[in-house]
């Protein structure tokens, strides 16, 4: 009968997988038990002896000789979990070793590899220890997005012409990750990047909607914070776009100077609320108390943001911006004295999250 | 025919459409076990060797803040805020709701913390019972504790999310403990995907494990029954359940106890139902469809990786309790937002997602308890013989074994939170032990559940804590 067939047809099939799992989970725990006796000591001795011979500021011959003895996999183990704490002549002594047991070769033939978490990993490990440009460079335009992000952070310590040109087109990546890993990266490098960075904001239109790179450019720049940029910054505190506005006032804020200072004051009456934030914001940075008077009418705007924005700023601004909200609590415009009697009651060590 | 072949035909007949559909069932977990093992395999190559520190100092990365409200938790309260407090995120706040409390929850929070009352003024976009007060930590000024009128979960929540600043908000219940970077985790989805709603974490099963200081230090595969077969539902329905949505079309459950949302969205959307037994998920499936209708953010995903812990029922009384209350909260999310069945303007969410909450999560209890009584009627009054229970059982059970394992085989490829071979023998245990007695005593739980929604029950039932202080 179908039944019975069924039944025997199930009970050999369901029996086949139970046994197949059985087997490949007993396998796998004994394979588990034998490493964590076998070949996890044997890495954390390797590792012991590493970070001794880091501090010594030597790799002794037997070091050498115990991380050689490990698989790839268990060297970039090794590396990854006690690299990203040193630097300097310790990550030198590191990027030595990794030469002479050949896991920085394998890095490097790795960046080359058709599959992406080898390629992937290379370039982990290629950041870790620095160099490898020649296979690096070219995964700042891989077709996989996390290589693309991990190679923008590599790109921090090797900001080259065609790095630094390849790493800013990342700002414009079609992936979310791949342009925040640069717009993290890009501040990172330093003056090197400045001059690239003035070009191209020279270069962003201010017209129409904004595009995502355009964003991360600024918030790029912001971190670089140049006085060189002032210029496109103002013009881009003029844009179309409200996202643009707002991060063009917020790189004012940071660069500072008086044409700065006058266009983020303008800017508190845009027609935005988060533009009339960041303009607010911008002076709290600077602490520009001058314009105390000004910030403190906005602690009656109709945004509760901007609202915030204004008595935090005031409270950055130290004395005046103190008298202003002491001021705002016993005036008429209740919004403004709830906001100032808020800001008031934080304390001293509060920082605000940012 | 007679009456009598009638109601065997009928019998043979329904017991046949029943394991028809257990087969179309296994074939979906299938399909979710083979999209979970791709995303796993996806998740532990990209995370493998990744370098967190980076996300410790940059100052691109949303600001969070952490709500967790609190009821009646002195037990636990203040060891979870301070596990919360020694998170490692840059731009983190921390805010516990005391909703009501009815013993020292909030005495022992101003002791531990040395709490300074501060102005209670924020901006009220959601309607709340009446806050009594607002305290800042001035120790951990990142600390504030707003204490209110009872108003239950959901209503804690909507407070705290008119208190808080963070672009982000990650929802906890004060008794989960949430492991170090998870939030270095839980954020990087917001980072590498545009219009992303909301990121869920794993929740793993605490009970048994070693805790110190808030932190689980060692992972131990529970020595008892219960609590120990939880461990593998949870495995399963993380690592191999959500997991799996996310390669087709994204999750509509992102656990209330772990989960990191937009705030703007959810405030935008209403804030939590005060209605709703299981608010989590009525929000997500919420937050989605006013997504689709808005053209808003609409995507949620889960991230396997960041983990959070949590105190499982140990006594069958509370155990009951809680999947009764699961199993409202799913009908009356999926009830609330019919609309979205099979419509295309929700996308895979209206098409294919909620179907299957439907079709699957929330019908298969009432299935499972009439093809055993039906098998049961059948074999007592001669109709099935033993081959045929066997093949029932196959088909509804064994297959399921066979799903757990599976997954224990995916947790050991990928995160190894449970060393050591006295471990997994003890999970292999438990998963085989799922099926003879506690997998139909949920059957009935979730189909009290049901019936139960249909009767207009909205109340949750008290949970047991024993507390993390003690290693067990």
């Amino acid at each position: 009968m179908i039944e019975e067939r069924l039944v025997e047809l199930m009970l050999v099939l369901f029996s086949v997988l139970v046994v197949l799992l059985l087997a490949v989970w007993s396998a796998l725990s004994l394979w588990k038990s034998w490493r964590a006796r076998m070949v996890d000591p044997a890495v954390e001795r390797a590792r012991a002896r590493l970070l001794q011979d880091l501090a010594d500021g030597r790799i002794a011959p037997d070091t050498e000789s115990a991380v050689r003895s490990l698989s790839f996999n268990l060297q970039m183990r090794l590396f990854t979990r006690g690299g990203r704490q040193i630097s300097g002549r310790q990550r030198s002594l590191l990027a030595e070793l990794a030469r002479t047991t050949g896991l920085y070769q394998r890095a490097v033939a790795d960046c080359r590899s058709i599959r992406w978490s080898r390629r992937l990993r290379g370039a982990q490990v290629l950041t870790l220890l620095g160099g490898g440009k020649g296979a690096v460079t070219p995964l700042l335009r891989d077709p996989h997005r996390y290589v693309r992000a991990q190679a923008a952070e590599w790109a921090v310590e090797h900001p080259s012409p065609t790095v630094l040109k390849n790493l800013l087109d990342l700002l414009d990546d079609p992936d979310p990750g791949a342009r925040f890993a640069a717009a993290d990266a890009v501040p990172r490098v330093g003056p090197p990047v400045v001059e690239s960075i003035a070009e191209r904001l020279a270069q962003t239109p201010s017209s129409g909607s904004a595009r995502p790179g355009t964003i991360r450019l600024l918030e790029a720049a912001a971190g670089v914070r140049d006085p060189s940029f002032i210029t496109p910054a103002l013009r881009l505190s003029r844009a179309d776009d409200p996202g643009v506005r707002a991060r063009a006032v917020a790189l004012l804020g940071l660069v500072g100077g008086e044409d700065a200072v006058a266009r983020a004051v303008e800017m508190l009456d845009d027609l935005m609320a988060a533009v009339r934030a960041a303009a607010v914001r911008a002076l709290g940075n600077l602490g520009y108390w001058p314009a105390a008077p000004a910030v403190g009418a906005r602690l009656a705007d109709l945004s509760w943001d901007v609202r915030r924005e204004a008595g935090l700023a005031l409270r950055a601004m130290g004395s005046p911006g103190q008298l202003v909200l002491r001021r705002a609590t016993r005036g008429d415009e209740r919004f403004a004295a709830d906001m100032a009697r808020l800001t008031l009651a934080l304390p001293d060590t509060y920082r605000p999250v940012r | 025919m007679t009456f009598q072949e009638v109601v065997v035909a009928g019998l043979v007949g329904f017991e046949w459409a029943v394991l028809g559909y257990f087969f179309l069932v296994n074939v979906v977990y299938g399909i979710l076990l083979v999209a979970a093992a791709a995303e796993l395999r996806r998740v532990v190559l990209r995370t493998r060797g990744r370098s967190m520190e980076r996300l410790l100092s940059s100052p691109l990365v949303p600001t969070i803040s952490v709500l967790a409200p609190a009821h009646n938790e002195e037990a636990t309260v203040v060891a979870s805020v301070g596990a919360l407090l020694s998170l490692h995120y840059s731009n983190l706040e921390v805010v516990v709701v005391n909703d009501g409390s009815t013993d020292r929850t909030l005495e022992v929070l101003e002791d531990a913390f040395e709490l300074v009352a501060t102005s209670s003024i924020h901006r009220r976009r959601l309607d709340t019972q009446p806050v009594r007060g607002a305290y800042r930590s001035s120790t951990h000024p990142q600390l504030v504790v707003v204490d209110k009128e009872n108003g239950g979960k959901a209503d804690a929540l909507n407070a705290g999310l008119n208190f808080i600043t963070g672009e982000l908000v990650c929802v906890i219940d004060a008794d989960t403990l949430i492991e170090e970077d998870a939030l270095q985790r839980l954020v990087l989805p917001f980072l590498s995907q545009d219009g992303l709603l909301a990121a869920g974490g794993t929740l793993r099963v605490s009970n048994g494990s070693d805790i110190a200081q808030g932190r689980v230090t060692r992972a131990r595969a529970p020595r008892t029954v219960l609590p120990g077969i939880q461990v593998v539902e949870y495995l399963r329905a993380f690592l191999f359940g959500r997991l799996g949505w996310n390669r087709l079309g994204g999750n509509l459950i992102i656990s209330g106890a772990f989960g990191l949302f937009q705030r703007e969205a959810v405030v935008d959307a209403g804030g939590y139902l005060h209605d709703s037994v299981g608010e989590d998920m009525e929000l997500v499936v919420r937050l989605r469809r006013h997504g689709y209708e808005h053209g808003g953010p609409r995507h949620v995903t889960f991230i396997p990786d960041p983990v959070g812990w949590t105190e499982v029922p140990e006594s069958w009384r509370v155990l009951a309790r809680q999947r009764e209350r699961w199993h409202r909260g799913l009908f009356d999310a999926l009830w609330r937002h019919r609309r979205m069945l099979f419509n295309p303007r929700y996308g895979a969410v209206g098409l294919v997602v909620y179907p299957y909450f439907l079709f699957i999560e929330l019908i298969a209890p009432f299935i499972e308890l009439l093809g055993i009584l039906g098998l049961a009627t059948g074999l007592l009054i001669g109709v099935f013989d033993f081959r045929f229970a066997l093949l029932f059982f196959m088909v509804a059970y064994a297959i399921n074994i066979v799903l757990s394992m599976f997954t224990l085989l995916l947790e050991e490829f990928s995160f190894r939170r449970y060393t050591g071979f006295g471990n997994r023998v003890r999970l292999l245990t438990w998963a085989f032990l799922e099926n003879f007695g506690y997998r139909q005593a949920t059957v009935l739980w979730r189909v009290r559940g049901a019936v139960r929604f249909l009767q207009g029950s909205t109340e949750w039932g008290e949970m047991v804590r024993k507390g993390f202080d003690s290693t067990t």
